[in-house]
């Protein structure tokens, strides 16, 4: 499946829609199905509030697929370049005075999908990410 | 998203159900505000019928654990399950905040 998306949180709500049509139609199981929601959520809201913002190419593309028993995700945007995995993971035992949100939606990500991949390649971010399923 | 309350043993719970994400974070936070306002001294989130949280929820619980600690309150949380309790402790939340899987549990160690 391959949709495309315009830079605009409410685009959040199509490819949540676009995901969950996906699973329904093939093997996604039901934990994939939902790290893979958790996923679209803390990347697409990367790319859409940062990644776009100063960028005239403002389409995003998503391409769900299921390869090798696995489920893959692709979302490739025009953004200013960004790894998104190349942050530091926050850090877990600070006091919850000193606690800051930031990071933590790519650590999920890291922790949620069993690989990650990104690459900058003709002007346009390509962040692969794939999920085992179970049979 | 839904948002309720109530008051129970002198302890205000709010319940959250149903997804809390990118779409719903600004809109829980809103709400939750009104009841932050109110200093409450006793403040537990239920999360028995939330089913998804992403990042951007745990914004929003993070925000207010450490509002009503500022303000010299007790903040816990109950009821996470499935996705959201294991969310919470992928994030190090159950290190950071007092986690309950029962509310009468939760009400009992105020």
């Amino acid at each position: 499946m391959r949709i495309e998306l315009n830079s605009n949180p409410d685009e959040i709500a199509t490819a949540m829609a676009a995901l969950q049509a996906f699973a329904e139609s093939g093997a996604v199981d039901e934990a994939a199905a939902q790290a893979a929601a958790l996923v679209l959520d803390e990347l697409l809201t990367n790319i859409i509030s940062y990644g776009l913002k100063e960028s005239r190419r403002d389409q995003i593309i998503l391409e769900l697929d299921i390869v090798d028993g696995s489920l893959q995700i692709r979302i490739t945007d025009g953004g200013v370049p960004f790894n998104p995995f190349e942050q530091p993971d926050p850090n877990l035992d600070l006091p919850l005075e000193q606690r800051q949100p930031g990071g933590l939606g790519i650590y999920l990500v890291k922790k949620y999908m069993d690989e990650y991949n990104y690459e900058y390649r003709d002007g346009q971010n390509i962040v692969t990410l794939r999920r085992k399923l179970t049979a | 998203m839904e948002l309720t309350e109530r008051v129970l043993d002198n302890t205000l719970v709010v319940d959250i159900a149903g997804s809390l994400d990118t779409q719903t974070a600004g809109a829980a936070m809103d709400a939750l505000q009104v009841y932050l306002d109110g200093k409450p001294d006793n403040f537990l989130i239920n999360l028995s019928g939330l089913d998804f949280v992403s990042s951007s929820g745990l914004r929003v619980i993070l925000r207010a654990a450490k509002q009503v600690r500022a303000k010299g309150g007790n903040m816990k949380v109950c009821g996470a399950r499935g996705m959201v309790k294991e969310v919470l402790e992928i994030s190090g939340f159950d290190r950071l905040l007092a986690l309950h899987d029962e509310e009468a549990q939760a009400l009992a160690a105020f």
